[in-house]
């Protein structure tokens, strides 16, 4: 028998050099050896319960880049110590574990607020003090590896791969973008409430625009030779040289602005849905462990390739919505500069990395490329399957009605749970695990959906809501008394 | 280069330029698309068979080993993601590539693949 690359006597005999050693990444560490799950849990628990990530009294939290809450019963009850799977990305324990992540990240930037910064003083304190950022640094793998593991078994990487595999690819991956009418610009053009949609799709781009490309700042510092230039010119671009008016974020804040929408970071806190949230962290997750370089490279390649057609299109969608009062002028100027960011990733970014780091770093760098796309249409579900929801609330209080009188579902084994709200109480968003009926006794509720998206639910009535869908309720009424069923099928 | 997206379930086998190319599954559910042609001479590998011991392909005509990290590492670009393979074949971006499901012998855990022959042409 002979063993292919030993065949005496033949012409054509190969060799492994050149080929792709690292097919697949390693899977990240959920914890510090040592550290039991248990222990972490305690940890997520203390992280949650500081005072700045509790609930909240305005569905918009103005002026104050601190207050960011999470879900505390929801911490409490969940297990992070295994990865969701991609069918429960957008579920309570999945929404509680992005909210936790995103702020452990952003705890390295600075955050201050427009005004009276006095009165905010003990908060700043608080968010950038060490108990804060040391309790989110142990919680923070076994996060990611909750949120992020199901990249893992998702993708794989496999055979003999070059630098001219990679452009051709990334090519591929341009040219079909280019050609589509990207869907979540279709959806908020064919919705309900288009104003409404493209609102809140405006707040979901929010949490990533107004600090842009602090993310892949996370990859500017250090001693990595001419790439490392090449990612700096990124940058400058995105900071405007320098010029606040020319800043990247400061012209998405002139769209907000004229769309009525505010302009403080996170003001739209409650309203981010779990896949932007991961999108966000995504950008995070790979470019803070700079073990994940490559994958990060990868990613902000597709990320600035693709950017430049989405803008065209989302200005275009814009001014389809908004007409003339809606600045557009960040989505045009990205259609001109992100054609040239991502030439730059792809040419002065990729292309040197692999020719001086060898093509054993390649696999990674697709794995960055092929987990930002995974990422992305998790994201792109997820608002689609709001604005469905939301476009629909009155169908949603139709069918509860439906199921009320069909007196199903409404046993005890199914009630999950009976709560009295009062006007004026704490209020918050979350996601739930199942679809479930609302049923309002006494008093009246507003179910909301989003920002400027509500229902008001009396007496008697009822609303249906799909399970991974943000919600929140408040009392429109002085009390107001309901029930919450599980809907089984 | 061309690159094709397809279902892996369907099809397991593509025909492009002057080469073809079959896909292997690994029992951790990891795929590799190798070309059909024995590097010594010529036979059509997919006809060979899994030695499940050394953990190799073995070339049905002259016994050439084809271990499985070579296959790996000198398969042809593949992305599984998603249920969808994607790879990148060296021939011309334009060329047609047609795609099949072949009874894959060599198939390592050497699962019965059906022979109806459904036939495709690539969705690039
Ligand atoms: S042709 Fe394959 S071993 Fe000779
Ligand atoms: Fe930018
Ligand atoms: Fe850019």
């Amino acid at each position: 028998m002979r063993e292919f690359l030993h065949m005496p006597n033949t012409a054509e005999s190969h060799s492994t050099a050149g080929g792709v050693a690292a097919i697949n990444a390693p899977s990240t560490p959920t914890a510090v050896t040592g550290i039991a799950p248990e222990e972490i849990k305690r940890y997520m628990q203390l992280y949650a319960a500081n005072p700045l990530f509790g609930y909240h009294d305005k569905w918009i939290i103005s002026d104050n880049p601190y207050r960011r809450p999470i879900d505390q019963q929801a911490v409490t009850r969940h297990d992070f110590s295994r990865p969701l799977k991609r069918e429960e990305a957008f579920g309570s324990s999945a929404l509680a574990a992005q909210r936790m992540l995103f702020n452990v990240y952003e705890t390295d930037f600075v955050f201050l607020p427009e005004k009276d910064f006095a009165a905010k003083r003990a908060d700043f304190e608080s968010f950038y003090s060490n108990e804060n950022k040391l309790l989110g640094e142990l919680i923070r793998p076994t996060l990611e590896t909750h949120l992020f593991g199901f990249l893992e078994e998702e993708i794989d990487i496999s055979g003999k791969w070059s630098a001219a595999a990679v452009e051709s690819y990334l090519r591929h991956l341009i040219e079909n973008h280019e050609r589509s009418e990207i869907d979540i610009l279709s959806a908020v053009l064919s919705s309900l409430d288009p104003e409404k949609a493209a609102l809140t799709l405006l707040i979901q781009v929010a949490g990533d625009f107004l600090t842009e490309s602090s993310s892949s700042a996370r990859n500017l510092l250090g001693k990595f030779g001419l790439v490392q230039s090449e990612l700096f010119k990124i940058a400058i671009d995105d900071y405007g040289y320098g010029v606040h008016k020319a800043k990247h974020s400061t012209l998405f804040e002139s769209t907000l602005e004229t769309c009525g929408l505010a302009t403080e970071a996170h003001a739209y806190w409650h309203f981010y849905l779990t896949g932007s949230l991961a999108l966000n962290n995504y950008y995070h997750y790979v470019c803070r462990d700079h073990s994940k370089f490559f994958r990060a490279i990868g990613a902000i390649a597709v990320g600035e390739s693709l950017f430049a057609h989405t803008c065209r299109k989302f200005s275009e969608m814009l001014r389809a919505v908004f007409g003339n009062r809606v600045d557009t002028y960040y989505f045009d100027e990205h259609y001109h500069i992100d054609a040239h960011h991502g030439r730059m990733a792809t040419e002065n970014v990729v292309a040197p990395a692999i020719a001086k780091y060898g093509d054993s770093v390649i696999p990674e760098i697709v794995r960055g490329m092929e987990e930002l796309q995974s990422i992305t249409s998790l994201a792109d579900d997820d608002f689609m399957a709001q604005l469905i929801w939301a476009d629909d609330l009155e169908g949603q209080r139709t069918a509860a009605s439906r199921i009320h009188q069909s007196g199903l579902s409404q046993d005890a084994e199914s009630r999950i749970t009976t709560a009295v709200l009062r006007k004026g109480d704490p209020i918050s968003t979350r996601a739930c695990d199942a679809d479930s009926l609302w049923l309002v006794e006494s008093g009246t509720l507003e179910l909301v959906a989003g920002h400027d998206r509500s229902i008001q639910i009396e007496a008697g009535e009822g609303i249906v809501v799909l399970r991974g869908r943000l919600h929140g309720a408040s009392s429109v009424s002085p009390e107001c008394l309901y029930h919450v069923y599980e809907l089984k099928d | 280069m061309l690159v094709l997206t397809f279902d892996p379930e369907k099809f397991n086998f593509v025909a492009a330029g002057d080469d073809s190319y079959f896909l292997l599954r690994f029992p951790d559910g990891s795929r590799v698309m190798f070309q059909d042609r024995c590097a010594h001479r010529g036979s059509p590998l997919h006809l060979g068979c899994w030695n499940a011991g050394e953990n190799a392909l073995v070339c049905s005509s002259h016994q050439t080993k084809y271990p499985e990290r070579v296959l790996r590492r000198q398969g042809v670009p593949l992305i599984y993601r998603a249920g969808r393979v994607t790879v990148l074949l060296d021939v011309a971006s334009h060329a047609e590539a047609r795609l099949a499901r072949k009874n894959i012998l060599a198939q390592p855990d050497n699962s019965p693949t059906d022979t109806s022959g459904a036939q495709g042409t690539a969705g690039a």
